[in-house]
């Protein structure tokens, strides 16, 4: 409609339409023509779409303070035709047959010729044809609803709209405020069972897995407040951890179970999900069928990107596993090989990664034996395997050292690394990370370990290793990055809020996790910055952290891995 | 036994078992005892009132190790009782005035007897205790007075653990004005994780709340520009003991040159000089039961291994700003002089309380 249809029409207008209404005349059916003619739209209600959108609504204007009152009057359904049943739903209260209509005119005319009667007289006049109806729609209007249309009750008020012609009762502009409310809760019960049969469809919902389900409640921001500054930022990481890029299709079960571990921290440390992500593509490359018809080089690269994609979109890929990836160079298998001799490449590629990454672990392990003195108070945080090995090297080589286990109470690493300590025989100590002031003076040096090295020189480690660093470095304490240079990164970011970084899947506070004005943000890794490091201990030597792009520029240094894709 | 054994047990009892909750119930309930010890009859010169509450005061710190709410508030009136005697014995402002001057500069007064007979002085002490106690029932809301000036429009201030003070004063500062569209990060505060009952709070009283792990302390200070501590001493020096996790919020937020600002009542003054080594000496702090720590399914590993949960954590001077306080705000060098004038001189406050000072 263009215009709002509640609201009054000029004089002329008015009269061409009554002129229009009286050539037409009365009809006995009522039929769908002349309803349209006959529609008011009710107040609350959207505009129906309605074949003569111009049509305005009927101009009972002498009375205005009744027009309220007439807009709503009524809903006579029975016009309806069944095809527009549902629509007219919701303009029920809109409604007038051709007869009500009709009535209520000659009504007001009789009002009018006998204007000298007090004015409480017309108005309830006017009124008794609404209340007639009212009483009548509250009726039928639960079962007009959905079922067709009925006759029966057209016939009805055909009967009281004529008999109303003569009615002048006498009413107290109570009883007329009455009617009124009346027809209002009737329009608005009617109202609130249209929207319930809409609702009344099930939602179709699809079925996340359990961590991503936790993930994307966390989105469920509340409706009023808006976000601003932090908690947005917040709520987009959310989002974007929330948001499934992969498809679990086509993926091997072996990368799904990966990908569970992964996720639920039973493989922690990036060495551990290397050798992990290494074992899961075998399995890949076992069950491998070249199709027809393709090259195989192409198709295996392809497939293999498919189930490392499912890691990605979950936000579980880190640099060592890119670069393990990389350096299986699927890519420069020749083009004539058979699938058996691609399997047995790939195979052997892998194995050789594997003992690369344990001889690495050695190697490490060997390196830190320098940093370490008999009887010193080692600090260590979270769970690396790396430096779970190198310490497990040195015991057994016979250093004595006593180690202080920093843990946290959103993860188990710290707990991990202390049983796997204390069944050695070293003697330990166990602290939060929020204690760790308390015991620093006496540390002699601190191990962090790393997922990988930044281009910029920094660590990326565990969520916390920066704060660690930072209360060592005041009180001069040597903060040693344990990392191979398979970790050695080519990006570099500024700050604990890049793309890669996730949040944690569980929430701090479950209880609380809708609660409006609020939200919960748990990053799962740290950057740590160049000044807090000591060196670097890798598997080819201890490194200053400035030394980190000298490793990856290096000519001797793996060319593929600089490439961007596979 | 003495008259008051009674009632001190009861008020023992009743700190210890929770009955009476937050410092400022424990201050006001400890001010109450002092109340009622002078407005006995049991004193006749200013020496006898003050050995009578050092003897009462001794058991009911002892009886508390953990409060040290009660110990500031006993020394603090002790303070007000000698220099109420003193302003009795010498009539003259001028007297008055070196008084007050030697406390600030931490000399010894020259009174050691207190034990002239002054009439009026019942009076005057009571009336200055009364006066004391005011000042304890206004002390939020004189510290919240002040939140609409340390807080400007679009700040993000962080925060760890749960202080009921510092949640008075962000909801003082959101109820002052509607539309201050400042935002707080909350860390939780492991072992207790009272973080979590305060981003409650919080968000509650429509503040945009952000409820982070410890973990990522380090994380989130970059994009802070004010951090706004809770504590449970403010000692001498400026510096803090404070829950565990504050030194660290403190040590990150002076990496990235935000401001640090303590809010605590006088109350929380302490009369300790510093925090001795820290893990060496026992007064300042305590290891608690480790259960925070280590839950008890870890039980058989904890069991080989010591598991430490140290109960509080000293913070620096270096690290803190400023003190927000009911006597109003003090940068951390003027400290030393504030606490002075609340206990005297150090070595005053030191010899009478022979206590059990924690």
């Amino acid at each position: 409609m263009e215009e709002n249809p509640v609201q009054p029409l000029s004089k002329s207008k008015r009269k061409r339409l009554r002129k229009k209404l009286n050539k037409q005349g009365p009809k006995e059916d009522g039929g769908e023509a002349q309803a349209d003619l006959e529609f008011v739209p009710a107040v609350q209600v959207e505009p129906p779409a309605e074949p003569c959108p111009c049509l305005k609504p009927q101009p009972d204007l002498e009375r205005e303070e009744e027009s309220p009152v007439k807009v709503k009057e009524p809903e006579n359904t029975q016009e309806i035709p069944k095809t527009e049943q549902i629509k007219m739903d919701v303009t029920k209260g809109a409604e007038m047959s051709r007869e009500d209509i009709k009535a209520a005119r000659q009504a007001k005319k009789a009002a009018k010729k006998s204007k000298e009667n007090k004015k409480p007289e017309q108005k309830e006049e006017k009124t008794i044809v609404p209340k007639e109806k009212a009483q009548e729609q509250a009726q039928p209007k639960p079962a007009v609803v959905k079922e067709p249309v009925q006759k029966a009750p057209v016939e009805k008020i055909e009967e009281t709209g004529s008999t109303d012609k003569g009615k002048v009762q006498q009413k107290s502009s109570k009883e007329l405020k009455e009617e009124r409310r009346l027809k209002q809760e009737a329009q608005r019960a009617a109202k609130a069972q249209k929207a319930e049969q809409a609702k009344a469809p099930p939602v179709i919902e699809a079925k996340p897995s359990k961590s991503v389900k936790a993930v994307t409640e966390n989105v469920n921001k509340p409706a009023k407040p808006m976000l601003t500054g932090l908690a947005r930022t917040i709520a987009t990481m959310a989002r974007e951890c929330a948001r499934i890029d992969c498809n679990p299709d086509g993926v091997h079960p072996a990368f799904l179970q990966l990908e569970a571990r992964m996720q639920s921290r039973l493989l922690e440390g990036s060495t551990a999900r290397v050798v992990g992500l290494m074992r899961a593509l075998r399995s890949v490359i076992n069950d491998y069928k070249v199709p027809e018809n393709v090259a195989i080089t192409r198709d295996l690269v392809e497939h293999v990107e498919k189930q490392v994609a499912y890691l990605r979109g979950r936000r579980l890929m880190s640099v060592a596993l890119d670069h393990a990836i990389k350096s299986l160079r699927l890519n420069t298998l020749a083009y004539d090989v058979s699938e058996q001799e691609a399997k047995v490449t790939v195979n052997a590629a892998i194995d050789a990664y594997i003992n690369k990454i344990e001889q690495d672990m050695q190697s490490v392990a060997l390196n830190l034996a320098h940093k370490v003195k008999d009887g010193a108070l080692l600090a260590v945080y979270s769970y690396s395997c790396l430096i779970m090995n190198a310490l497990k090297q040195l015991f057994k080589t016979g250093k004595r050292f006593r180690v202080v286990v920093v843990g946290s109470n959103t993860h188990n690493g710290g707990m991990t690394m202390l049983s796997q300590l204390s069944d050695l025989g070293v003697e330990c100590t166990y602290l939060l990370i929020n204690q760790v002031n308390f015991i620093m003076p006496r540390v002699q040096l601190v191990l962090l370990g790393a997922e990988s090295m930044l281009a910029n020189c920094s660590m990326v480690g565990p969520a916390g290793s920066a704060q660690i660093a930072c209360v060592a470095n005041s009180q001069g304490v040597p903060v040693y990055a344990c990392c191979e240079t398979s970790k050695f990164s080519y990006d570099s970011h500024q700050g604990s809020f890049f793309k890669q970084n996730e949040l944690e899947p569980e929430f701090l506070a479950p209880q609380l996790k809708n609660m409006p004005y609020m939200s919960q943000c748990s990053l799962r890794c740290d950057v740590v910055p160049e000044r807090f490091i000591s060196a670097i201990i890798t598997e080819v030597t201890i490194l200053p952290c400035s030394s980190v792009p000298d490793v990856l520029h290096s000519p001797s240094s793996d060319t593929v891995l600089k490439s961007r894709t596979t | 036994m003495s008259q008051f054994t009674e009632i001190r047990n009861k008020l023992a009892f009743n700190i210890k078992h929770g009955n009476i909750q937050g410092s400022l119930e424990v201050a006001k309930a400890t001010a109450n005892f002092v109340d009622l010890i002078a407005s006995s009859d049991g004193w006749t010169v200013a020496s006898d009132l003050l050995k009578i509450v050092n003897d009462e005061g001794k058991k009911l710190t002892t009886a508390l190790p953990l409060h040290a709410t009660v110990a500031n508030v006993l020394l603090q009136l002790m303070h007000i009782i000698r220099a109420e005697y003193y302003y009795a014995v010498n009539q003259s402002t001028q007297a008055v005035q070196r008084f007050v001057e030697s406390c600030m500069n931490c000399e010894e007064i020259q009174e050691k007897k207190f034990s002239a007979q002054c009439p009026g002085l019942k009076d005057a002490i009571l009336d200055h205790i009364a006066e004391y106690r005011t000042e304890l029932d206004l002390s939020v809301d004189n510290i919240t007075e002040q939140a609409a000036e340390q807080i400007q429009p679009g700040e993000v201030i962080m925060t760890i653990g749960r202080s009921s003070i510092v949640a008075a004063f962000l909801q003082a500062k959101k109820a002052a004005e509607h539309l201050s569209d400042f935002q707080v990060i909350v860390a939780e505060g492991a072992p207790q994780c009272e973080g979590v009952k305060m981003a409650e709070l919080l968000a509650k009283s429509k503040i945009q709340t952000t409820l982070i792990s410890d973990t990522n302390i380090y994380s989130f200070m970059s994009r802070v520009t004010k951090v706004i501590l809770g504590t449970n001493l403010v000692l001498r020096s400026g510096g803090l003991r404070a829950l565990p996790g504050a030194h660290m919020v403190g040590l990150v937020a002076h990496e990235h040159k935000v401001p640090v600002i303590v809010v605590a009542p006088t109350y929380k003054f302490s009369s300790m000089l510093s925090e001795s080594h820290q893990s060496d000496n026992e007064t300042f702090n305590l290891l608690a039961n480790p259960k925070g720590v280590a839950k008890f399914k870890d039980g058989i590993i904890a069991s080989n291994v010591k598991v430490l949960n140290p109960m509080y954590d000293f913070v620096p001077p270096d690290y803190v700003s400023q003190v927000v306080s009911n006597i109003g705000t003090y940068g951390v060098s003027h400290m030393f002089t504030a606490i002075n004038e609340l206990y005297g001189a150090v070595e005053e406050s030191a010899k009478d309380l022979k206590m059990a000072v924690v």
